[in-house]
């Protein structure tokens, strides 16, 4: 098994080469210690067989950032089990001199080097040619040209690769070490660096250990005492290593290259709108408009043919199995809590693949770039617009696309203030509630009320959430991240593949992530309402009945009438009677305390539940259980139950309490602790109550 | 001394050297060196991030890092 590395810059067409060279076989992992992608892939060819391990882009071994320092302890360490026998380097030609920085280095390392090169399509626009054999002769490893559009050459790259892999050479080195660096070296003992290690690795053992966590404590000690004692600046040092290495490279890149017309490109024509100082964020809030409305349009049919196969496997199932208590356990409990997690996935999947098309394009850098300064002020970073867009649909995929922020503090406020944006299962708890606020047929001006109203929750979620960013960003530890300095790319047609493998993994997390959690709780839930204390649900159910059987009902009346009955009698209605002194300040009573008890499995359960309650049996349609419960009548006011003050107060709750124990899950595992969950529910859930306290308390009042 | 953030946008000149280490090392991998072409094409409202040109590459620098971008 020969392992290749791929390595290579940012944005140099090294996905899309991966994906050609392996096609779907890829494997999706974690490096240790850090939340990166780690992909890796095995084939063969003609007998060999290749292990791929694709490294973070890198454009220096002298990393400046946590990807780059993941590339660098791979290359620096030969016991790192994903220390490669062979690297497949990816150039873009396109600018060979800044690529040939890196591609110098893993040359100095000692390691076998083949050279892909790719954007051969892009090079007839740009006017530019390369001699590729004098670039082999200079480099002293082999030079292929592959498309990573087209898969031309790929099968010879193959080739190359096997080849490689009999005779394993390595080239020459290509950057002569200082005197001082020498010196530096020499009075250290052998003993501190790892063997078959090349000088040059050995250098940056000792400039990087550190940080990168190369040593143990008592070499790197010893190490740092050396430096000390001879005055050794590591930061000099790379400088002027760098500047040696362009000083080489700059003649050769302009010998192998014939005709570099510098062009306005393409890219900077559409810059001229899509970067505009003021149209840019309009252009950019557009598209987010749009992406939403393409989201709950298109994910309306198979959202509905989702819970369409799941009401009819519960029917099926009850007509096959005896009315006992594990068919109620796998239709109402099983059945129903699958339901509610798969139902999700068509809005996920969209949210993602227009994301991930915007990052494939090249779309986001500018979004980044447009937006920093703005996020910066709240202590996140540009990227964090992408979690908080996520979380428009669902925050669990959203917590975990935080892992492309590099800065620990503005990663861990990001997944904090992300549950703030009004997710897609507060949707249905909106609908039911707003008309209570507004009657439907109202308008402003030319705009429906309703829906304005509707906008005006996810303005409130949104600014909640970086109002809490300004709140909560002094209780963390640690400094923002004092750069930005990204590359704007030029903009591409988008790797299929890429976006394919995205939407998968992530739609793939929710399910697992999500999933397990929202049905362990739906079946705690199902079992708090299906059974109470006693045998007081056995006499209630009895008396239900008894009322039934006076007053004339037919079945399906009945039915209901015995569920609600049910429900009150059970653990659940038990739990919301016990709470209800605490939450009549806000307005609610102890059916609505029910509700919210269930509601912190997910959110819409609420609509389900209320249906329960008020006796409309098993329903999810909004709109027939906010009509039921526009009928009820609160007993001390002989008004309406929901009136404007309790709809309202119950809106700003939902808005506000983190009501999701799939979402506390995620945050566990990404933060790797129990402290953040935990503050971030009390947080939320506290500010929830508050708000809704002082809402309902004043709106009452006047 | 001219610093980058001093440039008129569109304005082109050739790039001198780094007055931060940190800021030097990234944007020397990232293959902008002195003696290459530089200009600030566009920046954001109130010109805290630049969009900045340099030897073929586009890249987004914050004011600060651009003051310490030392241009001839």
């Amino acid at each position: 098994m020969i392992k290749v590395a791929i390595a290579g810059n940012p944005n140099s067409g090294k996905s899309t080469l991966f994906n050609k060279l392996t096609g779907l076989k890829q494997r999706v992992g974690n490096f240790p210690g850090v939340t990166v992608d780690r992909k890796t892939a095995e084939i063969s060819h003609s007998g060999t067989d290749f292990l791929f391990v694709d490294l973070p882009g890198t454009y220096s071994l002298h990393p400046t950032s946590s990807d780059e320092r993941i590339t660098s302890s791979i290359l620096v360490q030969p016991d790192d089990p994903d220390y490669p026998d062979l690297v497949l380097y990816v150039l873009d030609a396109r600018s060979l001199e800044q690529q040939l920085l890196f591609l110098t280095q893993i040359i100095d390392l000692g390691l076998p080097v083949v050279v892909a090169m790719t954007m051969i399509d892009e090079w007839h626009a740009e006017e530019i040619d390369i001699k590729d054999d004098k670039l082999q002769k200079f480099l002293g490893c082999p030079v292929r040209r592959v498309s990573g559009k087209t898969g031309e050459n790929i099968e010879s790259l193959k080739d190359t690769l096997v080849a490689c892999s009999k005779t394993l050479s390595k080239p020459q080195p290509f950057y002569d070490l200082q005197q001082q660096e020498l010196f530096i070296l020499e009075q250290c003992p052998s003993s501190s660096f790892p063997s078959g290690l090349s000088s040059y690795g050995q250098l940056l053992t000792l400039e990087h250990a550190k940080e990168l966590d190369l040593l143990s404590e008592d070499k790197l000690n010893q190490l740092e005492s050396i430096k000390a004692e001879h005055k050794f600046n590591a930061i000099k040092s790379q400088v002027h290593e760098t500047m040696a290495r362009f000083d080489r490279i700059q003649p050769l890149a302009k010998k192998v290259t014939t005709q570099i017309t510098p062009s306005e490109s393409l890219s900077d024509r559409i810059d001229q709108f899509v970067s505009h100082r003021y149209f840019g964020p309009l252009i950019f809030l557009g598209l987010m408009f749009l992406i939403f409305q393409a989201i709950f349009s298109w994910a309306t049919y198979p959202m509905d043919g989702i819970e369409w196969v799941f009401a009819s496997l519960s029917d099926l199932t009850r007509q096959f199995l005896p009315a006992a208590w594990y068919t109620d356990l796998l239709t109402e409990g099983i059945l129903a809590g699958l339901g509610g997690v798969l139902v999700f996935i068509p809005q996920i999947a969209i949210l993602f693949l227009l994301l991930s098309v915007m990052e494939e394009v090249g779309y986001m850098s500018r979004a980044i770039y447009l937006f920093d300064r703005f996020m910066s002020r709240f202590g996140l970073n540009g990227r964090s617009i992408v979690a908080m867009i996520s979380g428009g649909a669902c925050a669990i995929p959203a917590i975990m696309s935080t892992r492309t922020i590099a800065n620990p503090k503005e990663r861990l406020l990001t997944i904090f203030i992300t549950p703030f944006i009004p997710c897609s299962a507060r949707i249905p708890v909106y609908i039911v509630l707003v008309g209570f606020v507004v009657p439907s047929e109202t308008y402003l001006g030319p705009f429906n009320a309703q829906g304005m109203v509707f906008m005006g929750l996810y303005v409130f979620g949104i600014a909640a959430a970086f109002l809490s960013a300004l709140l909560v960003r002094p209780f963390i530890s640690g400094q923002t991240s004092g750069f930005l300095m990204i590359e704007l790319p030029d903009y591409r047609r988008p790797d299929w593949t890429s976006v394919w493998m995205n939407v998968k993994t992530k739609v793939g997390a929710f399910i697992t992530e999500a999933g397990k959690i929202i049905l362990g709780i739906s079946l705690v839930l199902w079992f708090l309402a299906s059974y109470g204390p006693g045998d007081q649900m056995e006499a209630a159910v009895q008396e239900a009945r008894q009322e039934a059987e006076i007053q004339n009902w037919d079945a399906d009346r009945t039915e209901n009438y015995v569920a609600a009955k049910q429900i009150e009698a059970s653990y659940a209605g038990h739990l919301g009677k016990a709470i209800e002194p605490a939450i009549e300040p806000l307005g609610f009573d102890w059916k609505i305390g029910i509700a919210l008890l269930t509601s912190f499995a997910a959110r819409e359960v609420f609509v389900g539940t209320m249906a329960t309650i008020y006796s409309i049996g098993d329903t999810e349609d909004e709109l027939r259980v906010r009509d039921r419960m526009a009928k009820e009548i609160n007993p001390k006011t002989g008004g309406p139950r929901y009136d404007r003050a309790t709809s309202i107060s119950l809106l700003l709750f939902f808005a506000l309490a983190l009501q999701c124990m799939s979402t506390l899950a995620v945050v566990k595992k990404e933060t790797n602790s129990w402290k953040w969950p935990i503050l971030q529910f009390v947080f939320m859930t506290g500010l929830a109550y508050v708000v809704s306290l002082v809402a309902y308390q004043l709106i009452q009042a006047l | 001394m001219s610093q980058l953030i001093d440039l008129r946008l569109g304005e082109k000149r050739i790039l001198k050297g780094f007055e931060d280490p940190q800021v030097g090392l990234r944007l020397l991998s990232m293959g902008i060196q002195p003696g290459v072409e530089i200009s600030v094409r566009r920046s954001t409202f109130n010109g805290h991030t630049l969009y900045v040109r340099a030897n073929g590459k586009t890249i987004a620098v914050r004011k600060k890092e651009a003051s310490k971008i030392q241009v001839h």
